[in-house]
């Protein structure tokens, strides 16, 4: 009974998203895409934009990404039962 | 656990290793003008470490020295950028913009190497007993 | 194929989210809220891969490209949310083996209960 209903609620919920979505035209701004392409050779000698932007245009992104992977190797440490003591 | 692993099996992979680390090496050395990165050859570099233990069921790893060798890497991580992209550097000199992009890659790289082999050998060692 | 034309990968992401909303709030299995997690995660991953995707566009790699580039920033973007979406798995699902050598029970409710005694 609880399936039937929760399956009613999301088919409900999908076609709400989904007649938002095919009765909206969204027109993106392209201003931040054309500079991107335009001018990443000159600004950081990468011939891939997407590294071109990882490690240039928005590192921030890419440190506080590589630090959330450190924690979460802490954390799964610290979360198990075993702690961080040796296996044996 | 490791009984059931064939003699085949173990030799092709044995075969396959250093195949793995070359187009691990590939992918982030050259990540900066083909497609690929850091994070993408780190993962293919993590496979190695997956393999070895699927074919040699070994019990003398090292994690912790692991994860010194993952913070020393995450220091460098920040300090790189720091010293060239936000004093300016790259702009004064943007001949070394090359030689920063290969190395924040390999540094990268093997970082998520070592973070991804935690991952999995905590769950081999510790979670599956 | 007039179906596939109107089948393109954001009504495809939407539909993928919903079976993950689904799969979250009918079942009490912790391991099946998990799975269902990482299904939003590849749908959320899989909207920001096909916006301003075009039939004529040409990887963003390389000098005088003839025709227009795909866009380099959602495919950035979506390289560091898969490395964080395989960091929150792997916590939670050692989170899980914590509570289930704790409680031992797997549904929700019944380990809640056993918290409450």
């Amino acid at each position: 009974m609880r399936k039937v209903i929760t399956l009613i609620g999301s088919l409900m919920m999908l076609g709400i998203f989904l007649w938002a979505f095919a009765y909206t035209s969204p027109t993106l701004n392209v201003e931040m895409f054309t500079y991107y392409t335009e001018n990443f050779i000159q600004d950081t000698g990468a011939y891939n934009a997407v590294a071109a932007i990882l490690l240039n245009y928005r590192l921030f992104d890419t440190l506080f990404e590589a630090l959330m992977l450190l924690i979460s190797v802490i954390g799964i440490i610290y979360f198990s039962r075993h702690g961080g003591e040796d296996h044996g | 656990m490791g009984d059931s692993r064939s003699e085949i099996l173990s030799k092709m992979i044995g075969l396959l290793y250093p195949y793995i680390i070359m187009f691990g090496f590939y992918i982030i050395i050259n990540g900066h003008n083909t497609p690929g990165g850091g994070f993408q050859g780190g993962a293919v570099l993590a496979a190695v470490f997956i393999s070895k233990y699927l074919v040699l069921p070994i019990h003398d790893m090292r994690l912790e020295s692991l994860q010194l060798v993952e913070k020393l890497f995450y220091i460098l991580i920040i300090l790189i950028p720091t010293l060239f992209l936000m004093t300016g550097l790259n702009a004064v000199y943007p001949a070394l913009n090359v030689y920063y992009l290969v190395i924040m890659n390999s540094l990268i790289g093997l970082k998520v190497c070592c973070g991804l082999s935690i991952v999995f050998f905590r769950f081999v060692f510790y979670e599956s007993e | 194929m007039i179906f596939l034309e109107w089948l393109n990968g954001e009504i495809v992401a939407i539909i993928l989210f919903f079976i993950g909303v689904y799969g979250l709030i009918s079942r009490r299995n912790i391991v099946k809220t998990v799975i269902s997690i990482w299904i939003m995660e590849v749908a959320v991953i899989l909207f920001f891969m096909t916006i301003h995707y075009q039939k004529t566009s040409v990887p963003p790699i390389g000098e005088a490209i003839k025709g227009t580039m795909a866009d380099p920033l959602p495919q950035a973007l979506m390289v560091t949310a898969i490395v964080i979406g395989v960091s929150v798995t792997a916590v939670s699902l050692t989170m899980f083996i914590t509570l289930y050598h704790k409680y031992g029970s797997t549904n929700w409710e019944k380990v809640m209960k056993k918290r409450m005694d």
